[in-house]
């Protein structure tokens, strides 16, 4: 579903990502995880059709992005940490909107579902002025799955929703998994990245540092085994080589 | 004020000036800036040519004896009105930081007196440069102190109201009673220039123009007991009225007595006023963005205006989902006030104006054909449902399955066309007129009929390559304009609107010779049948423009997928 080869993203001198190959097949959830200022933002943009790679290639459900980039972005949906709503439309509007842009068949029936899912029934004529950052975030999360993506780019997905938002949203990633789309989730929260993730990128100034499920990880780096996501991100992208605690 | 306060001013201040500095480091900012300060100095300084009419009216004796009552008047809007709840307001940043941090209430005060010392300095100076004719024997300096002492009373009397109807608010009756003199003072003064006025009702009725009305009006406030409730506001005026040094050193104590009272006042209080000043920043919040959308800058969302929508099919081209966006922008936003405003314009000021021997339909075919040339030259400024607002959602309209150029195109079409249309009906407006008008100025009803048949091609035509080259530029050059209701400020930012205008114009010309060529061409052959040939030459430039159009929204339509949101918010992770 989403092929990556040599992804690598230049502002002007500063290699912002830097050769960076990965896949997600079908019903897989990757972990895009790194410090800030690692290139994760940046390499979704990249496999979103946002910005142009400098070189490599990222092939989304078959369509090349730069090539083919209408086909490649009707079969994605990109979420970004900061909900981008239009001031002047209102929650309904905002859906009706996407969902002409993607051709949604029965789109009412599907609006209705997604606002129950999101709890955003009773806010359909709300402007965005009038929501709270979680509403907006929800509405932006809707926004991304009325038309039924088979490529899910979530960019820190939880950030300003509420413990029963972050339970459902969980569960929505589960099952949109489960469903067939492969979902690539950039996360500062690990716990989250480890329940939901089958696979793990990890990068650091624009570089794959590792790449594959955990247990394939601590094989390769035999000295972090025991050791939980956390330990074990903060061992391969720390600056300097802090000593790790002693296993439990 | 305490340290931390000085240090935020003063490395707000030269950061400020260091980035402006740096950025007119760029050659297009510099010339830009050269050309923001060719403006100031034509406006501001140039030698001879200044209009002195105006300093001369200001500075009249009706005027001196007017400007306190001016003052009253000014200040009663802050008492009686409450139009002053901004005075309060701080940025949203300073809000978080220093209302949560120990810092007194006076400190807080005298740091936004201090830092609106900057606006103040700078109003005094361009004050002593407009009216300098109207003063020429005092020095420049002595001038520019008179209004700084004006400015700074005012800036105090400002902030005092403020406070007092901030501690009214948290306290009701007891903080008005808290405040009674300043209250009861003020009050008294405007119910006795209320009673001056109406003793002085009859003369007022009986004047026959302005200049008699004026000079009745001084005449009343120049006697007891008016004179004496004007007084103090006489000797806030008095250094800016002086005409000598000697005048103005006799007239700066009592001026600075009433700046140090004002000083007292205001630094005496200890009112709560957090909760006022949040809710003035909220309000200036919306002030500012409202002016930006008077002015052109950005749209910004009318309030309670939801209800009213368009429908949207569920089926169909998807770029037309981001027109009918565009549309809800234009039906929601101030903007739609300034589209449909000329056409009532049109309607409403021929009729009102016309006199008894006036042709009110001759008027309104002129006022409409006018409207209709400058919505087609200017209107474009101010209607910006398109890229230009746009631009800052870049990263989501590039997630869009849609094609660059197909972005572009609808873009361009949300504010073409509904611009097109306004000036169709103004143009239609027009060509009824001139039916109705008993005038002599008459153009053949063929001519007119073969106009009217080609004027949506050639509107249409002429609007989307002004629209084009308005996108263009916020794509190509977003330096050069203000996307949404960011942007930089500043004599460079003055500059590269003019420069950006000026541009604009002069592509439209360029784009222009070869359409009009060919209409001329077209007509030449016709001109035996002015009806066909206004028709056809018309829509023969109107093709060919078109084809035009459609080469620079190609060119537009590659740049679009070529930009990057870094260039367009300065954000990137």
């Amino acid at each position: 579903m989403i092929a990556v080869r040599g992804l690598t993203k230049l502002y002007g001198g500063f290699r912002a990502v830097n050769g960076i190959s990965f896949e997600v097949q079908r019903g897989e959830v990757m972990g895009l995880v790194g410090p800030n200022g690692a290139g994760k933002t940046t390499t979704l943009r990249c496999l979103a059709g946002i910005i142009a790679p400098t070189s490599g290639d990222v092939a989304i459900a078959g369509h090349d992005i730069r090539h083919d980039p209408v086909e490649a972005k009707r079969a994605l949906a990109f979420v970004p940490d900061e909900p981008h709503l239009f001031d002047y439309l209102t929650v309904a509007e905002h859906l009706r909107f996407i969902a002409r842009l993607y051709g949604v068949r029965d789109a009412d029936a599907h609006m209705r579902m997604l606002l129950d899912e999101m709890e955003l029934t009773g806010k359909q004529r709300a402007m965005p002025g009038e929501l709270s950052r979680g509403m907006r975030q929800k509405l932006a999360i809707a926004c991304g799955l009325l038309h039924d993506p088979s490529v899910l780019m979530l960019d820190e997905p939880l950030t300003g929703l509420d413990p029963a938002g972050m339970r459902r949203m969980r569960a929505t990633i589960t099952n949109r998994a489960k469903a067939g789309a492969a979902v690539v989730l950039s996360s500062h929260l690990l716990h989250l990245v480890e329940e939901l993730c089958s696979k793990l990128l990890i990068v650091r100034r624009g570089e794959c540092v590792e790449y594959g499920t955990l247990a394939e990880i601590i094989a390769r780096r035999p000295e972090l085994s025991g050791r939980s996501l956390e330990e074990v991100f903060l061992a391969l992208t720390a600056d300097r080589a802090d000593p790790l605690p002693p296993t439990a | 004020m305490t340290g931390a306060l000085a240090y935020l001013f003063w490395t707000t201040s030269r950061n400020r000036l260091l980035t402006q500095l740096r950025r007119v480091r760029n050659p297009r900012y510099a010339v830009a800036f050269a050309v923001g300060a060719l403006y100031f100095w034509w406006l501001l300084i140039r030698p001879a040519a200044l209009p002195v009419r105006g300093a001369r009216v200001l500075f009249g004796t009706t005027s001196a004896a007017l400007a306190p009552l001016l003052l009253v008047v000014l200040l009663s809007g802050v008492w009686l009105f409450g139009g002053d709840r901004t005075a309060l307001a701080f940025p949203p940043a300073e809000v978080a930081l220093l209302f949560t941090a120990p810092i007194t209430r006076r400190s807080l005060i005298v740091y936004k007196l201090v830092r609106a010392q900057l606006s103040i300095v700078l109003s005094s100076i361009i004050w002593v440069f407009l009216l300098r004719r109207g003063s020429a024997t005092l020095p420049g300096i002595l001038s520019a102190l008179g209004f700084w002492v004006l400015f700074m009373t005012l800036a105090f009397h400002r902030l005092g109201a403020a406070l007092v109807r901030a501690s009214s608010q948290e306290h009701g009756v007891v903080g008005l009673r808290r405040n009674r003199a300043s209250i009861a003072l003020f009050a008294t003064i405007v119910v006795v220039l209320l009673m001056q006025l109406f003793g002085a009702r009859q003369s007022l009725l009986g004047a026959h123009d302005a200049g008699v009305t004026m000079r009745v009006l001084a005449t009343a406030f120049s006697t007891l007991p008016a004179r004496v409730v004007l007084f103090p506001f006489s000797l806030m005026l008095g250094p800016t009225y002086a005409a000598s040094a000697g005048e103005w050193t006799r007239a700066m104590p009592p001026a600075l007595a009433i700046l140090g009272l004002h000083a007292w006042w205001v630094l005496q209080s200890n009112v709560r006023f957090e909760e006022a000043a949040v809710e003035a920043s909220a309000l200036r919040a919306r002030q500012l963005e409202r002016a930006r959308a008077r002015f052109g800058a950005a749209p910004v969302v009318v309030p309670s205006s939801g209800a009213r929508t368009i429908a949207l099919a569920a089926t169909g081209r998807p770029a037309m989902a981001v027109v009918w966006k565009n549309m809800i922008c234009l039906l929601r936003t101030s903007q739609l006030r300034q589209l449909l405003g000329p056409v009532m314009i049109a309607f409403v000021v021929p009729f009102a104006f016309a006199g008894r021997e006036g042709d009110a339909f001759q008027n309104l075919a002129v006022i409409a054909i006018l409207l209709a040339l400058v919505l087609l030259l200017f209107g474009g400024r101010s209607i910006r449902n398109d890229l230009r607002s746009d631009m800052l959602y870049l990263p989501l309209l590039k997630a869009l399955p849609l094609s660059a150029r197909d972005i572009v195109l609808a873009e361009v079409a949300s504010g073409a066309v509904p611009m097109a249309a306004v000036q169709l009906v103004l143009l239609a407006l027009a060509a009824v007129a001139l039916a109705l008008s008993r005038s002599a100025f008459h153009i053949p009803l063929e001519f007119r009929i073969g106009a009217l048949v080609a004027a949506p091609a050639m509107l249409l035509a002429l609007n989307v390559a002004m629209f084009t080259i308005l996108n263009g530029t916020a794509v190509l050059f977003p330096g050069w304009i203000r996307l949404g209701t960011k942007g930089a400020a500043g004599i460079e930012a003055l500059g590269a609107n003019m420069i950006a205008t000026f541009g604009t114009l002069l592509l439209l010309v360029l784009l222009l010779v070869v359409p009009i060529a060919v209409g001329i061409g077209v007509y030449a052959g016709l001109h035996a049948h002015p009806g066909a040939a206004s028709a056809l030459s018309g829509t023969a430039a109107a093709v060919v423009l078109g084809m035009e159009d459609y080469f620079l929204l190609g060119i537009i339509g590659r740049a679009f997928a070529r930009a990057e949101p870094t260039e367009f918010s300065g954000v990137e992770s």
